[in-house]
């Protein structure tokens, strides 16, 4: 077993470990490598957000193209700095509307259109389901189940009735198609919590001490 | 007048573009084109509200000596520090930005990620009870899924992964969907709140 | 009685460090194993089959960060090594500012590997805002001006010709948040955007949903997606053997056999002290 002699892979390990030591209790090296992840994190995003946007999209196409109009949005971005003059700082809800409305105008129809629609469509039973009514997946059968579970699901999340009767039926059987959805989300999320520990120890084991091949 | 020009401002700009997605005529057309690029120009100088609020907390704290204080160096310094290398030297690959972001900020930022492995494991095993009909659903679920992800599963039981797959596919899909179906359906209501001028709390203030 | 009791009563300490062995000594005993493949997986890697060697690109969407990186990083490789061993050309974007890094230096290593050249046979556009990407919709050129290193898009050669998403036959995001529903929602229902998906295993439940209703044209889910690809890529032949993920499942296999047989112990413990507790005499819980 051999170790790494590169100084940055022994540089990743023990913050590494300085981070891992919080496991014990929290202690000044965990909270050292905290401060200075977020500090780096910080300068990293400002070096990025320079040259990949700024350079990008306002200084190569006005310094380089000439193209002048592009101040006026500039200008109307710098609307945002009056956050720091108390007295005006209301000139700063100006870009925060042009881009609000913007967003808000262009998402209402593609919201409506992926997230409900499709959604809809998704769930409607429909003559190709008969032609194999058996298939897992495709199938007739599976066709009713999914839009049982549909319903069932939205009865349980509806709070603005009582859930009695035939209302109180279909809530229970949402409860069980949302445990079994919770539950799948629960196998997931071991999974992936896994995952991450496994991509951190195998650059332990494998770029600092050299135990895995 | 000062909340009425904003609240104006949303309204025309988001009906406009929710209209123009159903006209899709040439001027349309120009005036979404031009807006998205001057959108991402308006966006530029929020940079400095995101590195102020980012920046101020550890400024304060520093000046009142408060506890830690001396951690708000190592924050400060090393964002000074990281921005210094790469408007400097540059961003690219190989280079000592690069290095810092490949052997300390990324390590850093992983591990604080791969520690809460422990901490599921640790919670699951205290906490994860069959204690109600609902929750016994809930753990053979887990256990199916987990199962089925894995080879093992597959060597217990031939169809394992195949019923972990359908199980993914089939109920906990529609179980999914439903709750998209609120979660669209709240965010058009919302969406069309804002640009209504009903919601109000983007304003700030008592509004 | 007591023992079964104490089954549900084990120090934290002990399940860290069982957590611990459970991941690290199968990386050590490396065994190969093959797995089933899930239809999504397979259906994400037919669509990028179908792609023609040398003609419109992939755009591949690196919307992760170092924190989740272990679970999409393979996935970026197995995606681009399928691509470039195949012939298919690659445009790199990223719409979160620490993906800039990760997502060039998979691009790098996956073209090094395969002896590509940048702006030939892929291109990588950095870090840009979600905002370019939708005006990519509209005119490619002027949302991605210049790529991570300054070239404009114009002087890139395997860019000629592109001008919006119609000349993209396959967008694939790996995200590990929302993004991916921003993606599904903006490009998807506005520009018809065929995508595809390599998601954490968190957010995977969530978006069965969207490959159903054909939204999503295939879907890689966490360290197990990332493995399956693997697989695919090596039985087709474009690769020689398998990469990080397929070494990791053994891991995580260990991993879920030792949570299951805690949460059971627990179950056990938790049942035998309910039995073990004196009845209350007034009938109260």
């Amino acid at each position: 077993m051999t170790m790494s002699t590169d100084p940055w892979v022994w540089l990743a390990a023990l913050l590494s470990l300085f981070i891992f030591s919080y496991l014990y209790k929290d202690n000044p090296l965990f909270k050292f490598a905290e401060h200075l992840f977020t500090g780096l994190s910080v300068g990293y995003l400002i070096v990025i957000y320079y040259n990949n946007i700024v350079r990008s999209y306002l200084l190569n196409p006005v310094l380089a193209d000439h193209r002048w109009v592009l101040l006026v949005p500039f200008a109307i971005g710098l609307l945002y700095l009056f956050r720091f003059i108390p007295k005006l700082s209301h000139l700063m809800l100006i870009p925060i509307a042009i881009t609000l409305g913007i967003w808000n105008g262009i998402a209402l129809p593609l919201t409506i259109e992926a997230d409900i629609i499709r959604q809809m469509q998704g769930t409607m039973i429909n003559t190709s389901m008969f032609r194999n009514p058996w298939d897992p997946y495709t199938g007739l059968a599976v066709g009713i189940l999914i839009a049982v579970g549909v319903i069932c699901t939205i009865t349980y999340f509806f709070f603005s009735r009582e859930h009695k009767g035939a209302l109180k039926v279909s809530a229970h059987i949402g409860i069980w198609f949302v445990m079994i959805g919770f539950g799948a989300s629960f196998g997931y999320t071991v999974m992936a919590r896994v995952s991450l520990l496994i991509g951190r120890l195998q650059f332990m084991f494998t770029e600092w001490i050299h135990l895995i091949k | 007048m000062k909340k009425n020009v904003p609240l104006a401002i949303v309204l025309v700009l988001g009906v406009l573009f929710a209209v123009q997605y159903f006209v899709p005529s040439r001027l349309s057309q120009r005036l979404y084109d031009t807006t998205l690029e001057w959108d991402i120009i308006i966006s530029i100088p929020a940079l400095a509200i995101a590195v102020d609020s980012l920046v101020r907390h550890h400024v304060v704290r520093i000046r009142q000596r408060r506890k830690g204080w001396g951690y708000s160096w190592v924050y400060l310094g090393a964002a000074a520090v990281m921005t210094a290398i790469g408007f400097s030297g540059g961003i690219s690959e190989g280079g000592l930005f690069m290095n810092l972001f490949t052997f300390a900020l990324a390590p850093m930022q992983s591990t604080m990620f791969a520690i809460l492995a422990f901490y599921m494991t640790s919670a699951a095993y205290r906490a994860f009870r069959a204690r109600s009909p609902e929750a016994t659903v809930l753990l053979l679920s887990a256990f199916v899924v987990m199962l089925g992800l894995i080879p093992v599963g597959a060597a217990l039981w031939r169809g394992l992964p195949g019923l972990s797959e359908w199980m993914m596919q089939v109920p906990n899909m529609a179980s999914k969907r439903g709750i998209t179906f609120g979660i669209g359906l709240g965010s058009a209501a919302t969406i069309l709140k804002i640009i209504l001028g009903l919601e109000r709390s983007w304003l700030g203030g008592s509004e | 009685m007591k023992f079964l009791i104490a089954l549900s009563k084990i120090d934290r300490r002990v399940v860290y460090l069982l957590l611990a062995l459970a991941v690290v000594v199968p990386m050590i005993v490396s065994f190969n194993v093959r797995f089933h493949v899930d239809r999504s997986t397979r259906d994400l890697f037919e669509a990028v089959d179908r792609i023609p060697p040398g003609g419109q690109p992939l755009m591949l969407v690196f919307d992760y960060d170092p924190q989740i990186m272990p679970e999409l990083d393979p996935m970026a490789t197995a995606i681009l090594r399928h691509c470039f061993a195949r012939g298919i050309r690659v445009v790199g974007v990223t719409t979160g500012a620490q993906g800039a890094a990760l997502g060039e230096r998979a691009m790098a290593r996956a073209a090094a590997e395969h002896g590509k050249r940048i702006g030939e046979d892929y291109c990588y556009f950095g870090y840009k805002l979600f905002l370019s990407m939708i005006y990519f919709g509209e005119n490619a050129r002027r949302a991605l001006p210049v790529d991570h290193y300054g070239r404009p898009f114009d002087s890139l050669p395997m860019m000629r010709g592109i001008r919006n998403y119609d000349d993209i036959p396959l967008v694939i995001d790996l995200a590990g948040s929302s993004i991916l529903n921003s993606w599904i929602v903006y490009m998807g229902a506005r520009y018809h955007v065929r995508l595809g998906a390599g998601v954490t295993a968190v957010m995977a439940p969530d978006f069965y949903q969207f490959l159903q209703t054909g939204q999503l044209a295939g879907q890689l889910s966490g360290m197990k997606g990332a493995a399956e690809y693997e697989q695919l890529v090596v039985e087709r032949g474009y690769a020689p053997a398998k990469g990080l993920a397929s070494r990791a499942m053994n891991a995580i296999s260990a991993s879920h056999l030792l949570l299951i047989a805690l949460i059971v112990m627990g179950n056990v413990g938790y049942f035998a002290a309910r039995r073990a507790k004196p009845k209350n005499p007034q009938g109260g819980a």
